[in-house]
């Protein structure tokens, strides 16, 4: 994907994902990389900032089943930051709809 | 690459950029590498898709970058706001470019603003200086009165001039960071 559509997107995936449900590492970076072709490990760095501005919050949970794995939890903070961004990404696309729409039917 | 290649050449190059809490994000990919192994891929399979360390480095850098841009809104700080400046125009030169002529004339008319306030200032300091000179030589109380207010009021105009020009200041300042972090999010990661 053109990396300069990818910054701004990836954050937004991250944050409508993570509002969802709980995620770990691993298998954000797995559902995100079905869909996108991006460098898997460019992700941890987007997941550490979000909690580092308290966005997210982690916690560990042992698995029977493989190694532990260290959640990412939607903070109060992060919904209202996830809702705003959504909101912008919207009109964004409405805009860019009124612009370019007709050619992509 | 091998687990232990991948996880030595990413500290060498988060030390290289100067990013911090390097354990923890080296424990991020530990386990990123535990998952994968557990789930049957092999060591160079899971270091290939994680792709360069060199990006990852970066990118952890630039994250802390936008951090800092981000918190210069809620907590206003001059030095903070200059150093997050220059550092983006070094990582995009582009900037400088788009903001070189506006920015001549915003930096000129600031500089004039500041100036004239100064300038303000200064004439009101220096009628105060002359005062006691002047009543020497002319015994009109109302001359003295009239030099006092006089002094008084450009000094009040310096002080609004000043107000008027730090709230531009800030204001304008504001304006550029919001701008480059704006800009920010289409620079990176090259």
């Amino acid at each position: 994907m053109n990396p300069q559509f990818k910054k701004g997107v990836l954050e937004l995936c991250v944050l409508n994902m993570i509002e969802k449900k709980d995620y770990y590492g691993y298998e954000l970076v797995e559902d995100i990389s079905k869909v996108f072709e991006i460098s898997e490990g460019t992700l941890y760095p987007i997941l550490r900032r979000l909690t580092e501005e308290k966005y997210f919050e982690t916690y560990l949970k042992e698995s029977s089943e493989g190694p532990s794995r260290k959640y990412y939890r939607i903070t109060k903070l992060g919904k209202a930051f996830q809702k705003e961004q959504f909101k912008q990404w919207i009109e964004f696309n409405q805009q860019v709809e009124k612009l370019i729409g007709k050619e992509i039917k | 690459m091998t687990k232990q290649e991948f996880l030595k050449s990413l500290e060498d190059n988060l030390k290289l950029n100067q990013v911090h809490d390097i354990k923890e994000i080296l424990s991020d990919y530990e386990e990123h590498f535990q998952h994968g192994l557990s789930k049957g891929k092999i060591e160079a399979e899971i270091a290939a898709n994680l792709g360069s360390t060199r990006t990852i480095a970066k990118a952890y850098q630039t994250e802390n970058m936008i951090k800092v841009v981000k918190n210069t809104n809620s907590k206003f700080s001059w030095s903070l706001a200059l150093t997050v400046i220059c550092r983006l125009l070094i990582i995009a030169p582009f900037n400088f470019i788009v903001l070189f002529v506006p920015g001549i004339l915003l930096f000129t008319f600031l500089v004039i603003g500041w100036s004239f306030s100064a300038a303000l200032g200064s004439a009101s300091l220096a009628l105060f200086a002359t005062l006691p000179a002047v009543g020497a030589l002319m015994t009109s109380a109302w001359l003295w009165l009239a030099g006092i207010s006089a002094g008084f009021s450009l000094l009040g105009l310096a002080a609004i001039g000043g107000m008027i020009m730090f709230l531009l200041s800030k204001f304008i300042l504001l304006g550029l960071i919001s701008y480059l972090q704006w800009n920010l999010k289409f620079i990176l990661e090259k």
